[in-house]
């Protein structure tokens, strides 16, 4: 009998890989809860995918430990595998397969009981919106079709946690707007996610708390504020400002130039093209006004002035530069 | 002169004739022959770790072939059993000089050459396949094919590139034996044309084998299912096609109540390389036996037509992979449209069109139309296991349906026109069909994992909570299951000959129908009593084949668990059941050629061959009118001239067997083991 908590989704100590040389996971230590919808970003070789297939049993770590829903990977590898669901980057699928026969393989696998697989297997399928395609060969479909159904592969046995490498991958946009809403809908069933993608802003999203891994370092993990928030402090912004200039203003570029000598302005951006200049405001109770009079002082007329949220992207660009280190 | 249409201002495409006649023009060589491809595939194919281990291990079987001919030497020069002294004084050389081991040398040379060019031509031919068959397979695989169709090179000129990169690396391999052929040539004796005949002949066939592979790889979508196919049809093509030629022109010209057939039928071999290197070892070993002479005068003769052949090969490459080019550019496979009356029996889309719109591609079709439209099947557990069932061997019944109509149709003919001869035919073809058993047996479960890995699946697989004996298990007996269609053909086969002779009393009552010049004469007297067979022999024959195919289908799925790649593990897994069943038992001709005295070795290395088990099976109990109860007492010879009692051989086929089966197990064991350190090791999996 075991002893394990289910009230934790992923636990990790110090884990740690080598292949050879390169090190490929350094001491990776974090804790997702369940309901989290955990977004794992980083470049690529940075670590992600080892880190999943580590959790999932299909790599050994050379130090530290895991676990999955409170089982330990390492000793209690059977109970994991029963409650993840795994879905790599890229999906390889039997191609004498139709989908549902894919479907009821994998149930088959977990051990679904036979009278319940139809069932089991048209929810998934209604879930991911594969129902039209279910006596369809696997081989045959689209790339996102194939996609949505490796989500529906992971569904099949009802996880507790799922691992998710690069989903969105191969989707067209309408494809990724649902691929997201059904992740946030798993998360809201409680159900624990790690989801690695390079589409930042979709990350930015469905994500409830992320990580930023670089060269198998874990650099950050936390809640998307607490990121922004970083993100702020390390490059001394207290905000960003977006200015839309009028025609026949003076260029943006000239007036970056000019701004960027102000020491209450971080940085400051300027396109031509758009006409647009991007000012980052640096810490302190500087209010507004000293940026609009500067502006207008230089001969620049002002027909937009918004501030605008921190991006993910540029929480990530700093922190895996070395900002934050 | 230009081509361009005065009509609609552009460029028309080139005619046909022109096409075809491009690889023709000097415009065409310049600068692409060998090519990039040739640069490429030369450059990728020494980077390869395994090119490395292949050139060992072809260096390491050479070697011992050596190190094997000079224990020999110095056993045979040592032996006090074997020495010609007069008193066979013990440890000394008694009295033999340097010319004393010249002579052996000599007495030696031939049989060291032939069993050098054989192994090289065996190898050789299996690597060509091995070589050739991922040459467009992989590009598939890996995605590249379009990018490569995509560029400014022609179909001949990347078949071309493919075939000549390959061709070097075996060139590399056949030179590897040169310094030991000719070193024999010098000390042994052997005249510099048979090494030259041996020679060309393996380059020939090596050059047919990889494009044979290519060929077929061009529409294979793994590289593991061309190899197995090639090596398949190049037996068919050079042994099968040749053999059954031979024995029809017996048949027909009634040759073979002849005592020697006509000369004119060494013609019929000369397609047949492994043909031709039979006559040239004979002739070089044994100089008056009869058709010895055949070799020296068919094999260049052998060595153009085998050219000629690689020529139409070549063709048909180049054709194929010309309208792999248009099925890309066109954006998926070309399909054939199907009946109109199959599609109105369906309820889904009518036309491929009307499949497209709906969403169900061609590719989605292409296995409704050959067994039932858009009906998915119910899964049965074991999941795995029901997979690979379903992975038929051969797709679809009406091959297995037209396999036993044409082998029961042949076992037929040969029964009313050979008259006493059919114990011989019925033998004769129960080899071939072991030599297909176990060539499939072979390849057909070396996909079990080393599939999965190509197909990227392995992964999703071995995270779910399967037990790896558990995968291992299942793809076994699936893929031992698969073998059931050859198994079935040799079993009919068998007992149509069972009932041989009243069958030929049948037919030989409706002799009087048929042309005079066609009509057989022999004696109906009681032709239509007793079997040709023993009841028996059924149930010996499946004691002596099935245990060598189990353990050939587990050592399969124990080198998938090691390799990467599905050819190399049928590769590995062939390569393994020659060595134990045709190179060790070469090895020992040899040995015996020289010592004849080693009844004990014999019998070790040839009794559990399934060929000398199934073979002296059927030589026993397939004969004229036989007592069932009489092959009790019958005699089953053995090669080293022993005489085993039925009861005795029965106890030899459940020893081999059990060892074969204990064999078997511990392939499978070592698989999961594999398995489980593939899948992290950690879990208790």
């Amino acid at each position: 009998m075991t002893t394990a908590s289910t009230h934790i989704g992923i636990q990790t100590r110090g884990l740690t890989k080598r292949y050879g040389a390169l090190t490929a996971l350094d001491n990776l230590t974090l804790e997702i809860g369940p309901g989290q919808v955990f977004g794992f970003i980083g470049p690529n070789g940075a670590g992600k995918t080892t880190s999943m297939k580590i959790l999932s049993c299909l790599l050994k770590p050379d130090a530290g430990t895991a676990s999955i829903c409170g089982f330990n990977i390492q000793t209690h590898g059977d109970e994991v595998r029963r409650r993840i669901g795994y879905m790599p980057d890229f999906l390889g699928v039997y191609d004498d397969l139709t989908v549902d026969e894919y479907l009821q393989f994998f149930a088959s696998i977990y051990s679904i009981p036979r009278k319940n697989r139809a069932g089991v297997v048209g929810q998934v399928l209604e879930l991911t919106d594969l129902t039209a395609k279910r006596d369809s060969l696997v081989d045959g479909l689209s790339r996102g079709m194939q996609q949505r159904l490796g989500v529906a592969r992971v569904l099949v046995h009802d996880p507790q946690v799922l691992f998710l490498d690069e989903p969105a991958s191969g989707l067209d946009p309408r494809a990724r707007i649902e691929m997201r809403s059904l992740l946030v809908e798993l998360g809201r069933m409680g159900k624990t996610l790690m989801v690695s993608s390079h589409i930042l802003s979709e990350l930015a999203e469905m994500s409830t708390s992320i990580g930023i891994i670089e060269r198998g370092k874990l650099l950050y993990a936390g809640s998307i504020e607490d990121a922004y928030a970083k993100t702020k402090a390390a490059a001394n912004i207290s905000e960003r400002i977006a200015i839309k200039l009028e025609e026949g203003s003076i260029p943006a570029s000239m007036l970056a130039a000019h701004l960027t000598s102000d020491a209450r302005i971080a940085s400051v951006q300027g396109d031509d093209t758009q006409r647009t200049l991007a000012v980052d405001i640096a810490q302190g109770d500087h209010g507004h006004h000293f940026l609009l009079e500067a502006i207008m002082q230089r001969g620049g007329r002002i027909a937009g002035f918004s501030p605008e949220p921190i991006r993910l992207e540029d929480a990530f660009l700093k922190l895996t530069t070395g900002a934050l280190q | 002169m230009t081509d361009a249409d005065p009509v609609a201002g552009v460029m028309s495409p080139p005619s046909r004739l022109r096409r075809l006649l491009s690889p023709l023009r000097p415009r065409a060589w310049k600068g692409r022959v060998p090519g990039p491809v040739f640069q490429k595939e030369v450059w990728s194919i020494n980077k390869r770790l395994s090119t490395s281990w292949i050139r060992l291990a072809y260096g390491l079987v050479l070697l011992t072939i050596v190190c094997f001919t000079f224990g020999i030497l110095a056993f045979d020069t040592y032996s006090p059993s074997l020495s010609d002294a007069p008193n066979g004084t013990s440890g000394e050389t008694s009295g033999r000089g340097a010319a004393a081991t010249l002579q052996q040398y000599q007495t030696l040379a031939p049989a060291v050459t032939v069993t050098i060019a054989w192994t090289q031509f065996i190898l050789l031919s299996l690597v060509a396949c091995a070589l050739g068959a991922p040459a467009i397979a992989d590009e598939r695989r890996a995605g590249t094919l379009g990018t490569l169709l995509s560029t400014p090179l022609t179909a001949w000129q990347i078949i071309l590139g493919k075939l000549t990169s390959r061709m070097l690396e075996l060139c590399i391999l056949m030179f590897l034996s040169a310094p030991l052929l000719l070193a024999i040539r010098t000390f042994g004796g052997v005249p510099a044309w048979y090494i030259g005949a041996f020679f060309s002949l393996t380059f020939a066939t090596s050059m047919v084998a990889c494009q044979l592979a290519i060929y077929l790889s061009i529409k294979s979508k793994r590289s593991g299912a061309a190899f197995l196919s090639s090596a398949t049809l190049l037996g068919t093509l050079l042994v099968g096609i040749p053999l059954m030629a031979f024995v029809a022109s017996l048949m027909l010209t009634g040759a073979m109540r002849a005592p020697a057939p006509p000369s004119w039928m060494q013609w019929i071999f000369m397609p047949s390389s492994p043909g031709v290197m039979l006559f040239l070892s004979t002739e070089l070993l044994a100089p008056d036996a009869p058709f010895s002479r055949w070799g020296s005068r068919t094999w260049i003769p052998s060595v153009f037509s085998l050219l000629a052949i690689w020529g139409m090969l070549f063709a048909l490459s180049t054709i194929r992979l010309r309208s792999a080019m248009a099925a890309e550019a066109g954006g998926g496979p070309v399909l054939k449209a199907p009946k109109a009356s199959k599609l109105a029996k369906q309820d889904g889309p009518t036309t491929l069109q009307d499949a497209a719109e709906s969403g169900t591609t061609g590719k989605a079709k292409r296995r409704s139309s050959g067994v039932r439209a858009g009906v998915s099947r119910l899964v049965s557990d074991p999941a795995i296991l029901w997979r690979e069932r379903e992975l038929r061997l051969f797709k679809g019944s009406t091959f297995i349906i037209r396999s036993l109509v044409l082998i029961v149709s042949v076992a037929m003919i040969a029964i009313y026109w050979l008259g006493q001869m059919h114990p011989m035919v019925c033998i004769v073809l129960s080899g071939l069909g072991i030599l297909a058993l176990l060539i499939n047996a072979g390849g057909v479960n070396a996909a079990s994992i080393a599939g999965e890995r190509e197909g990227r699946t392995l992964d999703v697989l071995l995270a779910t909570p399967i037990l790896s004996s558990d995968v291992i298990r299942q793809k076994f007996w699936g893929g031992l299951w698969r073998l059931w269609p050859i198994g079935l053909v040799l079993l009919a086969h068998l007992i149509v000959f069972q009932f041989a002779r009243p069958i030929s009393y049948v037919l030989s009552s409706i002799d009087h129908l048929l042309p005079n010049k066609w009509q057989v004469e022999f004696d109906r007297t009681g032709l239509w009593k007793g079997a040709t067979a023993s009841l028996l022999a059924v149930p010996l024959f499946i004691a002596a084949v099935l245990p060598p195919v189990i353990m050939l289908c587990a050592s399969g799925v124990f080198f998938s668990t090691i390799t990467k790649r599905t050819t190399r593990a049928s590769v590995f897994n062939v390569m393994f059941g020659l060595g134990l069943w045709v190179g060790l038992p070469m090895m020992l001709g040899m040995f015996v050629a020289v010592t004849a005295n080693s009844r004990t070795l014999t019998a070790f290395v040839t009794w559990p061959n399934p060929f000398v088990l199934g073979l002296t099976t059927l030589v026993t109990t397939v004969k004229e009118r036989p007592k069932t109860f009489d092959t009790f007492k019958d005699t089953f010879s053995l090669p080293n001239n022993s005489g085993l009692s039925f009861f005795e051989f029965c106890g030899l086929l459940i020893v081999v067997g059990g060892a074969y089966l204990g064999v078997a197990a511990i392939f499978l064991m070592l698989a999961s083991h594999r398995l489980r350190r593939d899948s992290a090791g950690h879990g208790g999996s």
